[in-house]
């Protein structure tokens, strides 16, 4: 498993997840803990961030969920499975 | 425009105008001052009317001359003036959301957020201010009124002398509430001000219980808590118009509350907070005004009279230039045009007698803001250069008010002391302040009277468009840091001295307890605790071995002082070692009174714990030593005024890849994890830590457990270590120091460790910053390792080429002599003979010196690319012919004065660096430009997101030439497993210069870039041509190249060969794609409206991968390049072709390194593998570094913080302590140090190698119907694949192997071969490993993805 913004060790996150995420295209929710400057005191801080979203947007996602790259000349319409 | 004059008001008495000004200072915020005078109120209120073109819409159409005295202004036409201005204020917010470009440019990014935000809000209940309605609103309600907040603190403006403050209010029932407050703020504050806003109330959480099914709400009231100032965005607010934009920016953040899909939102709005940046009015007169600026050689007129008229009387000066001739006219004179101009402004002229009314207004004048003063300067149709004059007794250019080319450019200087602002006018800027601004451009700016030819080039070249300044290298010097960037090796290496690095520094640790508040500071982000500091340690590590000391809470409340104190203290045992120890004479080490404290993680941790106590007692910061943000400090100087030290703070982490400390300890210092101590931080907090410390038994288990990360630490066992190892301490405090002194220990032997593998390399760590750095000085170390200092070098032109010509001679003549002539402004007691200086007439007497010569440093003759410079022997002659030597521009400058050897090795390093073609600092501006824009990261990309053995078929793309579709199909092939191929170090192998077969290249090699030769535009056919040809050209087959290139280049792809290219798109670089349904097509569109996710609808720059260069030119480098075109792209157009010279100097860094590595892997020998994994990983990233980025960051006091806050480069700011600032600006130039280019190749080359690997070996021997792309990163690549479904995934690729006999013959030049089991096998450079395989595969987005097998087992 990776994955970039939250801390896997800190956070509850299984392999099902992902799947939830993708089949029922709903975002997973997970929070960071670390201490960091806030009004200029050094503070310990809970940030709550999406942990796993299914947005992807370098290229063309069909509902195949295959991706296809962009072309000069065509738009999204073009695209089909 | 037609103007009100005061007399057509003469005859209203004074109740009337005193109403007057009463309802527009009520309805319209107008805020003239009411004097007991009539004729004054007069006006003021004429000039009000006039500064706000009031005419028209108070007469109407009839002109100043035909007015009869009924036409006086009544109140009917005073209450329609108000509406109408109303209604105008209304419709320019409309045009402002709708156009933005038609405004005044300070609030640009407000009107940029409101035209893509603005909304009108309306409160969802009549008693409260609801900006979600509550589920449950009694509840709500409840919440709010048990909620204790604090009072309201609605500041009287007697705080006079702060630059930053606060208004807080509460009990806001509603949107009028707000502006009421809005309104009060804007009326105690004098304008204009920055203002920044923030809100809260009662909150909503939603929970959803799995029991019940049902939908959960908690409410909870929570205070301000003002954050960060980069999520809000400041307006600067002048006149009432600026408050109409400020009540329409908060309507609209009300609404961005309201559309939250989080499950947090904000129901109730109960208070409200503004925070006011004051913008001073300049006034003038200082007391005590530095006596330099009276001395300066009559440059400035300083002028210093309390009037508040300084800004006038500059004004004067620019209008009047003859009254800066001061031996005529003395401040009398511009104090009396000073009357007559600001009395203009108020529509009152006269000859030589002010009128009494008149008097009294400048008797009553406060000053001006600077937001006036660039009012009025526009106005009056000047430029100003605003200077100031910083601590360092130096003038620095802070300012820039640039209107228009054609008007004339003056020069000031603003000096702010005791709140006080002054301005004084420069008569000549450029002679006082050594600083030069390009008359063109306004941005250019060059300090120094040195190398003054550059500005000139400059200036003549200058397109006059405003850009952040890139100052380049002045000349391609030889980058050797190790040598050139370290003068205390450089000196042992031309003395033949033995060199040692620096051993002697100091270790500090804070230890900190929790002062909990459990706010919320956003919907999004918790505040749970503040860090307070308990105590800290520190060790020295002297020649007599380790002293350690520690300070805490339990001693005393200020112990952090007496810690720095003793550090001062410490210091100077630890300079009279460095001495003793020390090779080299003292004042070539003029680091040697430098210690350097570490810290671990302390960049962004430990050093904000103490920052307020930075300028304190006798300590005070190095102002420009400061390198880092304002929350993470990566160094900090401080110098005393008691002791001859500097302690210099750094941070150990940035030399190893990060880590905790634990890890730093194994990996580097060989200790065994138990050394590293345990202690349960949560379990104290600032009200019970002395009672909790004080306790004399051992902590429970669960003390230990950590929120921070979410576990336990600590094993039973680890657990029963601490209960025995607790034994030995008499308390908690005891157990806590001996802790904190533990920390600081372990620290020494690992940095121990690290200098002495650093300095194997001749790489002095401790005079470094980072890992890449040193890692960085390692790589180009041994790129120089076979240069001998003792050698003579080769020369490579034996005769010279360059034919100087009579105009080049006029030139240089030119040159030479205004850099005499600037010589002689700085030295007046040691002046250079200009008349001596070289003239044309020289020409002759040049050519003989000339036809015969060379460089009379390293005798190499001149050519075209390498023309002479005049080099002086005798320093105190100037540029006499006699007096003068030839010498190549870089010899010149590398030649030090005082020390024949270190002259003599430097021009030996450049002999070695020309002969072996290694780099060269990037020396041309345009050059830089391109390197730097065209710079592409690693790819992250997916293809495939859901894969399932045994379910998903293999998929493939299919572009449809007649009817220009693209089609997705499926394969009957379904798939069995999931291979991930992973490169070996694959960016080291990229600048390794490694042989591979498979690269058709260049004989197999991937050459680096040296130094830039130069670079072809394409202009016409003919360079066109050139450029094409230098492309194409054959000899990129041949081994042995002379040079690389990197084009600007637009390649398009045949219809014929997109299905070759288009499942798996060869070219990696980034563009603009915009996230809209046509785009990115409906599936992923809806998924991103549906949660509201913050990409919808925006445009985003992201790295893909693309079948062309998608209609733009985009820069490759020449492999890449040829590759691309080899395989069937078509070069459409090409702008530009650069040519660098060609090597392989690196190879020497990446074999040693992977060799030790292997053999300490293998267990062959001795070492430490990680050191020479993270310096191989860390070497190529420095290469890369984009210093355009940078900030810096300064400390200062209240006077100068008010100066950076009206100042355009201001970014962030803070307040330490009482008069203690921290400001962090964005700095006007910045340079490159780095050789960019090396950077620009090795990822190119990473590029060209992965597609090399999937065009050139996957593609040629595996059935791709049988296989397809699942997801890449940089330097890896997984693949869904269908092969026999009976085998375990550890058949990796065997059973879809179409073409045997090309995979038998060329599989082990990538992959590791089993049969010969050897550790440099498996790492070889350019090859690959598999990294991972399993049964399933999804992959959501890049880098973000889970393989699993059947039985929940992923095999490595």
């Amino acid at each position: 498993m990776k994955l970039k913004g939250v801390s896997l060790k800190k956070n509850n996150i299984v392999r099902n997840d992902y799947k939830e995420v993708l089949m029922e295209k709903s975002i997973k929710v997970g929070k960071n803990i670390n201490l960091q400057m806030k009004n200029n005191i050094m503070s310990k801080v809970t940030v709550n961030k999406n942990a796993l979203t299914g947005s992807h947007t370098k290229m063309i996602v069909l509902e195949n969920q295959a991706c296809l790259p962009f072309i000069t000349g065509l738009t999204a319409k073009d695209y089909s499975y | 425009m037609t103007n009100l004059i005061p007399e057509t008001l003469f005859n209203l008495d004074t109740e009337t105008i005193t109403k007057f000004i009463a309802i527009l200072n009520t309805k319209l915020n107008a805020n003239i001052i009411i004097d007991q005078d009539n004729n004054i109120n007069i006006t003021r209120l004429c000039k009000y009317f006039n500064d706000n073109n009031a005419y028209n819409i108070l007469l109407g159409d009839i002109k100043p001359d035909e007015l009869a005295p009924t036409d006086v202004i009544d109140e009917i036409t005073i209450n329609n003036y108000i509406d109408e201005v109303i209604k105008q204020n209304q419709q320019r917010i409309t045009t402002i959301i709708n156009t933005p470009e038609v405004n005044e440019p300070e609030n640009e990014e407000l009107y940029e957020y409101l035209k893509k935000n603005g909304q009108q809000f309306t409160s969802k209940h009549n008693d409260f201010l609801i900006v979600n309605f509550p589920n449950d609103f009694d509840r709500a309600v409840a919440a709010l009124q048990a909620y204790d907040y604090p009072e309201a603190l609605v500041k009287e403006r007697n705080d006079h002398g702060k630059p930053i403050v606060t208004y807080y209010f509460n009990e806001i029932s509603s949107l009028a509430n707000i502006y009421d407050a809005l309104l009060h703020v804007y009326q105690s504050e004098l304008k204009p001000f920055k203002i920044h806003f923030q809100l809260s109330g009662v909150f909503e959480t939603s929970t959803f219980d799995f029991e019940t099914y049902e939908e959960k709400y908690d409410y909870e009231a929570r205070e301000i808590r003002w954050q960060n100032y980069k999520s809000a965005i400041p307006i600067i607010v002048k006149d009432e118009r600026n408050l109409d934009e400020c009540k329409m920016y908060i309507e609209t953040v009300l609404n961005s509350y309201e559309t939250t899909s989080s499950n947090n939102k904000l129901t109730i709005v109960h208070s409200i907070s503004f925070t006011i940046s004051r913008m001073r009015k300049v006034t003038g007169r200082i007391k005590d005004l530095p006596e330099i600026f009276k001395k300066s050689n009559n440059y400035i007129i300083v002028d210093d009279e309390d009037d508040n008229l300084c800004w006038y009387r500059f004004l004067a000066c620019c209008l009047f230039p003859e009254l800066t001739n001061t031996t005529k006219y003395d401040i009398k004179h511009r104090t009396k045009r000073a009357k007559k101009l600001l009395l203009e402004e108020y529509g009152i002229t006269y000859t030589t007698k002010i009128p009494k009314h008149a008097q009294r207004l400048l008797d009553n004048f406060q000053g001006v803001t600077m937001e006036e003063m660039k009012e009025l300067a526009e106005k009056h149709k000047i430029n100003i250069n605003i200077y100031e004059y910083n601590n360092d007794k130096q003038y620095d250019l802070q300012e820039q008010w640039y209107f228009n080319k054609d008007y004339t450019t003056y020069s000031a200087l603003l000096f702010t002391k005791d709140l006080t602002v002054h301005i004084m006018f420069i008569k000549d800027a450029e002679k006082l302040t050594a600083i030069h601004v390009c008359p063109k451009c306004n941005s250019y700016v060059h300090y120094g009277h040195s190398n003054i030819k550059r500005f000139d080039d400059h200036v003549k070249h200058c397109d006059g468009k405003y850009k952040k300044q890139f100052v380049p290298a002045k000349e391609a010097l030889p980058y050797c840091p190790h040598i050139l960037n370290n003068p205390v090796y450089e000196y042992c290496l031309a003395h033949g001295l033995p060199w040692k690095p620096n051993i002697y520094y100091i270790t500090y640790d804070f230890e900190t307890m929790d002062q909990v508040v459990n706010t919320e500071a956003s919907k999004s982000t918790i505040i749970n605790s503040r860090l307070l500091p308990l105590s800290v340690s520190s060790c020295v590590k002297s020649a007599s071995g380790l002293t350690t000391k520690h300070f805490s809470l339990q001693d005393n409340k200020d112990f952090i002082p007496l810690w720095l104190d003793w550090l001062f203290e410490q210091s100077l045992i630890v300079y009279k070692d460095k001495q003793q120890y020390s090779c080299v004479p003292e004042k070539i080490d003029n680091n040697i009174t430098t210690i350097t404290v570490f810290g671990f993680n302390s960049s962004r941790f430990d050093s904000n714990l103490f920052k307020q106590y930075l300028n304190a007692s006798h300590w005070k910061i190095e102002s420009n030593s400061i390198i880092g943000t304002l929350s993470s400090l990566k160094q900090f100087v401080l110098t005393s005024t008691k002791y001859p030290t500097k302690l210099r703070f750094i941070d150990a982490q940035a030399f190893v890849a990060g880590g905790t400390l634990k890890q730093f300890g194994v990996d580097f210092g060989g200790e065994t994890n138990s050394n590293k101590g345990v202690f349960p931080y949560e379990a104290l907090n600032s009200d019970n830590y002395n009672e909790v410390l004080s306790s004399t038994e051992p902590f429970a288990y669960d003390d230990f457990y950590s929120y921070l990360n979410q576990r336990n630490p600590l094993s039973k066992e680890d657990y029963a270590e601490y209960v025995n190892d607790c034994k030995n301490y008499k308390n908690r405090w005891d157990y806590l120091l001996a802790y904190n002194d533990n920390d600081v220990e372990m620290m020494i032997k690992p940095i121990d460790n690290l200098i002495a593998m650093n300095a194997e390399y001749n790489v002095d760590m401790i005079s470094n910053l980072s890992l890449s750095k040193c890692s960085a000085c390692i790589k180009y170390a041994l790129a120089y390792k076979d240069f001998d200092p003792t050698t003579e070098y080769d020369i490579i032109n034996k005769e010279n080429s360059f034919k100087p010509t009579i105009k080049w001679w006029k030139y240089k003549c030119d040159c030479y002599y205004k850099q005499d002539q600037k010589y002689n402004q700085t030295h007046s007691n040691n002046m250079r003979n200009l008349d001596k200086c070289i003239s044309v007439s020289d020409f002759d007497e040049f050519m003989k010196m000339y036809n015969n010569g060379c460089c009379h440093l390293c005798k190499e003759h001149f050519t075209n690319v390498n023309k002479p410079t005049l080099d002086r022997i005798d320093n105190d002659i100037g540029h006499e012919l006699s007096n003068c030597k030839l010498a190549c521009v870089e010899c010149n400058k590398l030649r030090k004065r005082d020390d024949p050897k270190i002259t003599s090795l430097r021009i030996q390093l450049k002999k070695f660096c020309k002969l072996n073609h290694l780099p060269t600092l990037i020396n041309d501006e345009q050059e830089y430009y391109s390197l730097r824009n065209n710079i592409t990261g690693g790819l992250s990309n997916v293809q495939h997101r859901y894969n399932i053995k045994g379910e998903t078929h293999i998929n493939k793309f299919r572009y449809d030439a007649i009817n220009n579709k693209v089609l997705s199909y499926d394969t009957p092939n379904i798939m069995t497993h999931v291979v991930g191929v992973d490169f070996n170090s694959l960016y080291p192998s990229s600048f390794s210069s490694t042989k591979h077969d498979f690269n058709k290249y260049h004989g197999g090699i991937m050459y680096m870039p040296g130094s830039f030769v130069r670079r072809i535009d394409v202009k016409d056919n003919q360079s066109k041509q050139k450029a094409i040809d230098i492309i194409t050209s054959k000899t990129r087959f041949q081994p042995n190249p002379k040079h690389l290139f990197i084009a600007k280049v637009k390649l398009v792809c045949p219809a014929s060969k997109i299905n070759y290219f288009i499942n798996f798109p060869p070219v990696f670089r980034n563009i603009n794609i915009k996230n809209e349904e046509s785009v990115i097509g409906s599936y992923m569109y809806s998924y991103l409206q549906e949660h509201k996710l913050a990409s919808l609808d925006k445009e985003e720059r992201k790295l893909t991968m693309l079948l062309d260069t998608y209609g733009e030119y985009m820069t490759f480098s020449n492999y890449y390049l040829w590759f691309l075109l080899d395989h069937g792209l078509v070069l459409e157009d090409v702008k530009s072709v650069s040519i660098y010279e060609a090597h392989t100097g690196f190879r020497e860094f990446v074999t040693t390194f992977m060799k030790k590595r292997q053999d300490i892997i293998a267990g062959k020998s001795n070492g430490n593998e990680k050191f020479y994994k993270i310096s191989m990983n860390g070497s190529y990233g420095y290469d890369g570094m984009n210093t355009e980025k940078f900030c810096k960051v300064k400390i200062c006091d209240t006077n100068k913080a008010y100066q950076y806050i009206i100042s355009q480069t201001y970014v962030n700011g803070a307040q330490l302590n009482d008069d203690l600032f921290i400001i962090q600006q964005q700095p006007k130039t910045y340079h490159c140090t780095t050789c960019l280019q090396e950077s620009f190749w090795t990822l190119d080359n990473a590029k060209f190698w992965y597609c090399t690997f999937y065009y050139d070996f996957m593609n040629r021997c595996l059935d791709m119907n049988r296989l397809h792309f699942i997801e890449g990163d940089t330097d890896s690549a997984y693949f869904a694949i269908s092969g026999n479904k009976d085998e375990t995934p550890s058949q990796l690729f065997n059973n879809i192997i179409k073409d045997e006999s090309f995979w038998c013959k060329h599989v082990y030049k990538f992959f590791p071969n089993p049969q010969l089991h050897d550790i440099a096998d498996e790492k070889k450079l350019l090859g690959c490993a598999i990294e991972k395989v399993g049964d399933h595969m999804i992959a959501l987005a890049p880098k973000c993805y889970t393989i699993w097998n059947n039985d929940e087992t992923v095999k490595l």
